[in-house]
């Protein structure tokens, strides 16, 4: 792992992922989602995290990305306290040390498919500079085959590729440049089962390479054992799921 | 790549990729800029050319009426003329020591449509248009006897006229009206260059020409010569008793307004001279109403084209939410999302607004002949000026200010709805 330090933030690589310490959030007042104690993803660990729909995984990771800031309690992403970052030093965060990928459409239809993996790199020189000497297209291409993709398809425009294949360009996009904390959200739920485990098993063994670690969101148990660890939410949660 | 050069970026991308519904917002906005750009271009030409009509004339003079009034009938031609001078007062004036030359005007009767005018040689060597340019032949010579008819080049482009074509002048003005004074008809003598102006669209004649027209005898030419004034003209044979006005050159404009009120308190006749250019700077005041009328009606245009954009922005910003999640996941600020949209919309509006300045000069250049031949009007190849950069940052900016409401919803959604998009 090339380490260039472009960034303002030094690597943690020891810190845990992702902490969470006496955490509570409500979208509304007197409506709390989430209410976590204590949870940890350890670096470069993989995690696979279940829980009923609506139970607030989404939440979660919109927490954790800094996109959402709790009511109270602690978020802290690669021993970063998210809380005492500014609106845009959260940004510039996620963009440096985050990778991620949803359940779908996770590509700009205007961009082209090279365009579209490189597209961290755009916003971080970080991830620009971790993306190798041969620059962040050449990474792209051998980041498509690792994932299993033929580089040929690079040329053609992203709304004609399948499912499958969209989501493969955006685990590629969100392993660019070697983020230390993947955070997926059900990106497999528009795949059939085969191509569920082809795709977690490519994007696990990239993800191990790049010594990232992998917060894994999804309903599909039949994955979990392809992680280090497995969660559920409603366990973690104290709210619970509401009704 | 800084934050505001990548939101640019990405911005056009983004249109491009929308170009359908982008390019109607554009083209709204280019026709609503060029309607705003043309009516402020036709404005002006048509004030130069006017202005460039008639230069170096200091007084004209007719009889008692509003100066607007005489001006448009005596130069331009427009509207019919009040009453007359006489000849006598004519003779006065112009043999007076402070007034280097005059020449005389006689309107009234018509050759198909185009004015008839009748005049003297004074008026081929004095009449200056465009800032001071003469009068030039284009082929044959000027009055050698009183049938000879000096035209214009549109009278003679439309009508075929060559030297030597006889033509027959009707009183009265409009095609072909009322009584044709076909027993006495005129010939081409001369044809004049191309002025732009209206000597373009006029017959000359000698003032004797026209009373020979008018019946009078040459017998009974030397009525009522008065021994006072131009009493040097020896050639004169048949003069006229009234002409319509006159133009007069100075020896020194000092004189100027000495001259104008002896003239507007002549004691036998009712005259009023007016300074063309006062006169002019009055026509425009009147004007001006409804120039500014236009102008505001065309800026509603421009507004409701900005309107438009407003709408397509808005519209797209559902459809555009994941987008803005998928640049919000990559590490895009809510700060970038609202600049993309500002982005875009100047982007949108500049091009539209160029295009809106590019289509009217390239239309006013290639319509210029037609103009020219159907109103007189001489429009010059001018470039963009100062208006059109002043309607092009305008659009350009009041679209950024519109592309705030958009922008702020894209930014306040950005934030709302996180990395989860709801559509
Ligand atoms: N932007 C929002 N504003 C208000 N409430 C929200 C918002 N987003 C989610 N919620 C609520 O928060 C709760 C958790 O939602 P969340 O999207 O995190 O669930 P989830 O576990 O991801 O569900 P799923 O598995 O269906 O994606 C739900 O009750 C939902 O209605
Ligand atoms: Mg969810």
């Amino acid at each position: 792992m090339t380490q260039q330090g472009t960034g303002a933030v030094e690597q943690p690589s020891h810190n845990p992922a992702v902490e969470l310490e006496n955490l509570s959030f409500s979208y509304r007042p007197n409506e709390p989602v989430l209410a976590i104690q204590q949870w940890q993803v350890a670096a470069g660990e993989t995690v696979f995290l279940k829980g009923p729909s609506g139970s607030g995984k989404s939440t979660l990771l919109g927490l954790i990305g800094g996109i959402l800031a709790p009511d109270s309690g602690h978020v802290r992403v690669l021993g970063q306290e998210l809380g005492a970052m500014g609106r845009g030093a959260r940004d510039r965060f996620r963009a440096q040390h985050l990778g991620f990928i949803f359940q779908m459409f996770n590509l700009l239809p205007y961009l082209s498919l090279l365009e579209n993996i490189t597209l961290p790199c755009r916003f971080s020189k970080l991830r620009a500079g971790r993306a190798g000497d041969q620059g962040p297209e050449a990474r792209a291409l051998t980041l498509l085959k690792q994932l299993g993709l033929d580089p040929a398809i690079a040329a053609r425009p992203v709304t004609e590729l399948s499912v499958g294949q969209q989501q493969r360009v955006a685990a590629a996009r969100a392993l660019i440049g070697e983020p230390e904390l993947l955070v997926a959200d059900e990106p497999t739920s528009a795949l059939d089962a085969d191509s569920r485990t082809q795709f977690v098993e490519l994007l696990l063994a990239q993800s191990k390479a790049a010594g990232s670690a992998v917060l894994f969101v999804s309903h599909d148990a039949s994955l979990a054992p392809l992680f280090d660890r497995s969660a559920t939410l409603t366990e973690l949660n104290t709210v619970g799921a509401p009704s | 790549m800084s934050a505001p050069g990548l939101a640019a970026a990405l911005a056009l991308k983004s249109l491009g990729n929308r170009r359908g519904t982008a390019l109607l917002t554009l083209l709204s906005i280019t026709i609503s800029v060029a309607l705003l750009i043309g009516v402020n271009q036709v404005r002006r030409e048509a004030r130069s050319s006017f202005t460039n009509t008639l230069s170096g004339a200091d007084l004209i003079v007719g009889a008692r009426s509003g100066s607007i009034n005489l001006l448009l009938y005596s130069i331009f031609r427009i509207g019919n003329p009040t009453g007359a001078v006489s000849w006598d007062s004519y003779q006065k004036i112009s043999s007076r020591s402070d007034v280097a030359w005059t020449f005389p005007i006689s309107l009234g009767d018509s050759h198909r449509g185009y004015r008839v005018l009748g005049t003297d040689e004074n008026y081929f060597t004095f009449y200056r248009y465009g800032g001071g340019r003469g009068l030039e032949l284009a082929d044959g010579a000027l009055f050698a006897d009183d049938g000879d008819a000096v035209i214009g080049a549109e009278v003679a482009a439309k009508l075929g006229y060559e030297v030597g074509t006889p033509i027959v002048v009707s009183h009265g003005i409009g095609a072909g009206s009322f009584a044709e004074h076909d027993d006495n008809p005129f010939r081409v003598a001369g044809i004049l260059e191309r002025t732009g102006t209206p000597v373009d669209q006029t017959v000359h004649v000698t003032l004797a020409g026209i009373e020979i027209m008018h019946g009078a005898d040459v017998a009974d030419a030397d009525h009522e010569h008065d021994d006072e004034g131009g009493e040097g003209h020896a050639e004169a044979t048949i003069e006229p008793e009234i002409i319509t006005a006159f133009v007069v050159g100075m020896k020194s404009r000092a004189a100027l307004f000495g001259l104008q009120r002896i003239i507007n308190d002549y004691r036998r006749e009712p005259l009023s001279a007016i300074i063309p250019g006062v006169a002019l700077t009055e026509l425009w005041g009147l004007v001006s109403t409804a120039e500014t009328a236009l102008l505001v009606v065309s800026g509603f245009v421009v507004v409701a084209g900005l309107l438009g954009l407003l709408t397509t922005l808005l519209t797209s910003m559902n459809e555009r939410r994941r987008e803005m999640a998928v640049l919000r996941s990559v590490g895009a600020g809510p700060g970038m999302i609202f600049a993309l949209l500002i982005c875009e919309a100047a982007f949108l509006a500049l091009l539209a607004a160029l295009a809106g300045v590019a289509l009217v000069h390239l239309g006013l250049l290639l319509s210029r002949e037609v103009v020219l031949e159907t109103f007189g009007i001489a429009l010059s190849p001018g470039l963009p000026g100062m208006f059109d950069l002043l309607v092009v940052s305008g659009v350009t900016l009041a679209a950024m200010l519109i592309a705030l409401v958009p922008a702020w919803r894209g930014y306040r959604n950005s934030l709302a709805d996180g990395l989860t998009v709801r559509i």
